[in-house]
């Protein structure tokens, strides 16, 4: 266990806890957005900086990423994590102003006004979506294309990405509700994915509950029998 | 070639190579800036006049000299007579006067400002103010040639370092001498390999950083075309002192001859068993991959520069933990700069008090820079830490070109500061710079005169930048781009005084807050411009005035009647026709029609072109 100072709060951690993860436990807030506990830090929303002392040494350094230590002490809500916090919430209301998640941020930290000329984008390139692809689902179906403010997500080519499963996983984790899952006459569809597939109903209460796509998978990853995978949660 | 099984064998082998090697000889530089300029025609008219003349004089073909400027350069040892700017059509003459034992004086240096001719390489001002270490044997040793860089002491280091030194003793010869890294960073280079060394993993690596991707910059290309084996020297002792079996060369993709060079280098020094197992006999076995990036600007970047070499996508990553500890694979790594690793086998041949004697008191031994802009000497210097900007720009880069006045130097590249006029007198070194709004970066040095733009300027390093940021976090990817817009909205005349302050807002938060090296030094061009030139950027706001007359929304070329004499040469020039005026009477500019190109005030001899 170790033992250091949040915001003048003495907090005990884990040894090998992140500075986020410990203020998390302590009930104390940094806002993040492109964090889950699911999947590695990525340090890219920069929404997390925080103030950390060891020592003589301050750093400016990411709370999701950055390892706890004894003696420690972290500031969250200094006048430079304001002003840097604040700006890039500008930023990113400016690339995507129409999205209610960022307008809530921009709220709750005094964003009055978005400074800069407005994009049209409804993502914010956290990457959650693709990086819960590759970590969790073990996919990599959709994955980033360009570079610098070119940037986009996107499945290869922009066409229908084979090793798709319409899982949903990247839709659930999106922390800004970017992409899109309908399920329309017995098919559930991504349009952001170009990609559609059959639904399959439960054998056994006839509710649609999977693709044919995932039922696919989990008989090539389980080898069970596809009668027993035909059957819902609730029915299992 | 036979393998080298002891440090007996090397030195023999050395032995052999001095018994044959000439004195007299001629060095020409052969480095892209030379063959850009021709010199590979002049080889071949060399060959084949030589030839004739069965002369039996050898011509190495070397690295760029470094007065690229004036490529293709030779020098005629032993005396080292520097001839400039040769043709193919020269080499009949240059051979008869060396044969004749005369010096041809029309291909010889003269300076532009004070006239005066020099015969002697060591005697021009160019020269004389440099101190050549990691480039001081770049005119005596062909590339590729082992016996060449044996008989200027190659390899000796690494003996040394093997036989009578051993991993501890190194480490503590290169934390002596203070070197820190050359890649921009500047971080002590003994301290990564003592952290690496410490490290119990049974695999470890070591990386060469050739990814130099700074405009202008060629510091690192030239060292790796000229010099392959002083820097794979630097790195074998580095691997034998960290315990690295493996290692790589990451050489950026526009670098054709350089990575052409550094694979051959390393051929041949598998064959002579310097590389591969069992390194002269010591035990010791290491053997190092050529690695091509794929154009990226930001795989410089260490983090970025290990995911590429693991075949990943080329972006930063945190780094809290530091590659000695987990960088490629996960093992511990550890990661110099080009020049960094040619200065080694000086540390160990000199000593690391011998180094440390070099430079200022955080900042020793030498920096190479790539001296280019608005003066006459362009090309590689190699300068003693701690010399001033002013004896850069004006004693070894012959000073600002055609007369006109001296605006603002840039150090680092394009994530360097503008220095100006008042700071010229600071010495160069890593903190001064950084302390004074610029960087030492990787060494890339741009002089620019009062006809420069320094919105303009701004404005160029960003949009570089922009196009270059991964986009991986947001300060970088959507900071830099609004930079970019509003310094276009300002150099377009469209600029508020709000926008400076909101430059000022996005510099700090970019600065800070970023992700990487890239996006941390990224607003460096605009704060330092605004630092030591805001009024040019008030003026471009409140008067719609850019002073340089280059931002063309915010000018008009004009001719001034008493000034012009009618010599229709802008006339004639005009892409556009805008001109009108008969021979000997007075012109004018058709505003409707001049797309301010500004060719008429460049031909223009009698000063009568002037930008309102």
């Amino acid at each position: 266990m170790v033992k250091l100072i949040i915001d003048g709060k003495e907090v005990i951690a884990e040894e090998g806890q992140t500075v986020l993860q410990a203020a998390q436990e302590a009930g104390i807030y940094i806002p993040t957005l492109c964090y889950h506990h699911e999947v590695k830090p990525y340090t890219a929303c920069r929404l997390c900086m925080v103030e950390v002392t060891k020592g003589k040494r301050t750093r400016f350094v990411t709370a999701c990423d950055y390892p706890v230590a004894e003696g420690m002490v972290v500031r969250t809500n200094t006048d430079k994590i304001q002003r840097c916090r604040k700006l890039i919430i500008e930023l990113l209301l400016a690339q995507c102003p129409g999205l209610p998640r960022l307008q809530e941020l921009a709220e709750r930290f005094g964003v009055e006004k978005v400074r800069f000329s407005k994009g049209e984008s409804d993502c914010i390139l956290c990457g959650l979506c693709v990086r819960t692809c590759q970590e969790v689902v073990g996919l990599s179906a959709i994955g980033f294309e360009g570079r610098g403010f070119t940037r986009r997500v996107c499945t290869p080519f922009d066409e229908a990405s084979d090793p798709c499963i319409l899982c949903g996983a990247c839709a659930y984790v999106c922390p800004v509700d970017a992409i899109p899952v309908e399920e329309v006459d017995g098919y559930r569809v991504m349009e952001r994915w170009h990609k559609r597939s059959k639904l399959v109903a439960c054998s056994k209460c006839g509710r649609y509950f999977m693709t044919e796509d995932e039922l696919r998978l989990l008989k090539e990853k389980t080898g069970l029998p596809e009668e027993s995978l035909r059957l819902c949660m609730d029915c299992r | 070639m036979r393998r080298l099984g002891s440090r007996e064998d090397l030195e023999r082998l050395r032995e052999e190579a001095l018994s044959k090697s000439p004195k007299r000889f001629i060095s020409l530089g052969m480095g892209t800036a030379s063959r850009a300029h021709g010199a590979e025609a002049v080889y071949e008219a060399l060959k084949e006049e030589l030839a004739k003349r069965h002369l039996g004089i050898p011509v190495k073909a070397t690295g760029d000299h470094g007065l690229c400027g004036y490529a293709p350069v030779m020098v005629v040892f032993p005396e080292g007579i520097l001839y400039h700017s040769v043709k193919p059509a020269d080499v009949p003459d240059v051979l008869e006067a060396i044969d004749k034992g005369e010096v041809l004086e029309k291909l010889l240096y003269t300076d532009p400002i004070t006239s005066e001719t020099y015969i002697y390489e060591k005697d021009i001002p160019f020269y004389k103010k440099q101190m050549r270490l990691v480039m001081g044997l770049m005119e005596s040793v062909e590339p590729l040639s082992i016996d060449d860089y044996l008989c200027n002491g190659g390899f000796s280091a690494l003996a040394k370092a093997m036989f009578d030194m051993g991993p501890q003793a190194i480490i503590q010869e290169v934390i002596t001498s203070g070197l820190r890294g050359r890649g921009g960073a500047g971080f002590m280079t003994g301290w990564k390999w003592e952290d690496a060394a410490s490290r119990s993993s049974p695999v470890k690596y070591i990386v060469c950083n050739g990814d130099e991707g700074d405009p202008g910059a060629y510091m690192d290309r030239c060292l790796l075309e000229g010099l392959p084996f002083e820097v794979l020297e630097g790195m074998i002792i580095g691997a034998f002192a960290v315990g690295a079996h493996q290692g790589f060369v990451y050489v950026r993709k526009e670098y054709p001859l350089a990575t052409q060079n550094v694979q051959a280098a390393i051929e041949v020094l598998r064959e002579l068993g310097l590389l591969g197992e069992d390194i002269l006999g010591s035990g010791f076995d290491f053997d190092i991959q050529v690695v091509r990036g794929g154009g990226a600007f930001v795989c410089g970047e260490s983090s970025a520069l290990i995911a590429s070499i693991e075949g990943r996508v080329g972006e930063p990553r945190s780094k809290h933990v530091h590659a000695t500890e987990s960088g490629l694979w996960g093992r511990p790594t550890v990661l110099n700069n080009v020049e960094t690793l040619a200065n080694v086998p000086h540390i160990v041949n000199k000593g690391g008090e011998w180094f440390a004697s070099i430079g200022t008191k955080e900042s020793k031994g030498t920096k190479v820079f790539s001296l280019a802009g608005d003066i006459y000497n362009t090309g590689l210097v190699e300068v003693p830490m701690g010399i001033t900007l002013r004896e850069v720009v004006y004693d070894i880069g012959g000073g600002i070109q055609g007369g006109k006045a001296f605006k603002a130097v840039q150090t680092g590249g394009p994530s360097g500061g503008c220095l100006p006029e008042s700071q010229l007198d600071l010495p160069v070194d890593f903190d001064t710079l950084t302390e004074a709004g610029s960087m030492m970066g990787s060494g890339g040095m741009i002089v620019m005169d009062e006809h420069t733009c320094m919105v303009d300027v701004a404005r160029y390093f960003v949009k570089f930048l922009t196009e270059e940021s991964c986009g991986k976090c947001v300060p970088c990817r959507e900071g830099l781009k609004h930079m970019l817009e509003i310094l276009d909205r300002i150099t377009q005349g469209e600029g508020t005084m709000e926008d400076l302050e909101l430059l000022e807002d996005l510099g700090y938060v970019i600065s800070n807050a970023s992700l990487c090296g890239l996006g941390k030094s990224a607003p460096n061009p605009v704060l330092s411009t605004l630092r030591y030139f805001r009024e040019e950027y008030v003026e471009h706001v409140r008067d719609k005035k850019c002073r340089a007359g280059v931002c063309k929304a915010l000018v008009k070329y004009e001719i001034v009647p008493e000034n012009c004499n009618g010599c229709h040469v802008c006339f004639k020039e005009c892409p556009e026709g805008a001109i009108s005026g008969e021979p000997k009477g007075v012109h004018v500019i058709d505003q409707q029609k001049c797309i301010k190109c500004g060719i008429c005030r460049d031909v223009c001899k009698f000063d009568a072109v002037r930008v309102v």
